[in-house]
């Protein structure tokens, strides 16, 4: 589903619309 | 020990995981704001709060490794913050996410509005932004001009537009 669709499907912000190809994951624990 | 709580954690630590675009911004980047954001040579009192950094590729690990040495000399002290790979990362229960933005409201009326389910609003770039300029963390020049994309009401931009001109 394309980031237009999803906003047009539902009513979510557009900056969660605007979903990246790539995403990387990163982990840290900070005490 | 599987699905740990607050007040059963085993041997978990309190973690945050982040999805990043990399075009945005890179890893050695985040490691940058990770060093910068403790004192890596202090070591920790205990396993909830320790300081780690939890590696998810070969190439992550690579550049933790040079960051782990490049500390050590600027602080001419032994790094204790430890490296580890990443393993299952379980989410804090839903009164732990998201502190700042539950404790308002109007603000979180609205996004329980937009994202009945709350697990969408601890998934929300949106969400996420909001909580950290309601923390005081905002700034006008990185957030003002994106306040339109979190689709909330006039009145609450002009309260966000608020928190991010006392942030400064």
């Amino acid at each position: 589903m394309t980031a237009l669709n999803m906003t047009l499907k539902r009513n979510i912000p557009e900056i969660d619309a605007a979903v990246p190809e790539l995403i990387e994951t990163a982990t840290f624990a900070l005490g | 020990m599987k699905n740990p709580t607050y007040h059963n954690l085993g041997d978990h630590s309190e973690t945050l995981q982040l999805d990043y675009d990399p075009s945005i911004i890179t890893f050695s980047q985040l490691l940058d704001i990770f060093w910068a954001s403790h004192d890596p040579a202090e070591g920790s009192w205990s396993r909830q709060y320790m300081a780690a950094v939890f590696y998810h590729s070969d190439e992550q690990r690579r550049l933790v490794d040079l960051t782990v040495e490049r500390e050590a000399a600027a602080r001419k002290r032994e790094i204790r913050t430890l490296t580890m790979p990443a393993w299952i990362f379980y989410l804090a229960e839903y009164y732990h996410q998201k502190h700042a933005l539950q404790r308002d409201y109007d603000l979180m009326s609205e996004f329980k509005k937009m994202y009945p389910d709350f697990r969408d609003i601890v998934n929300s770039t949106a969400a996420a932004r909001v909580n950290g300029i309601l923390g005081g963390f905002g700034r006008v020049s990185l957030h003002g001009s994106e306040l339109d994309s979190y689709s909330l009401s006039d009145k609450e931009k002009a309260r966000l537009l608020g928190y991010l001109k006392a942030s400064h």
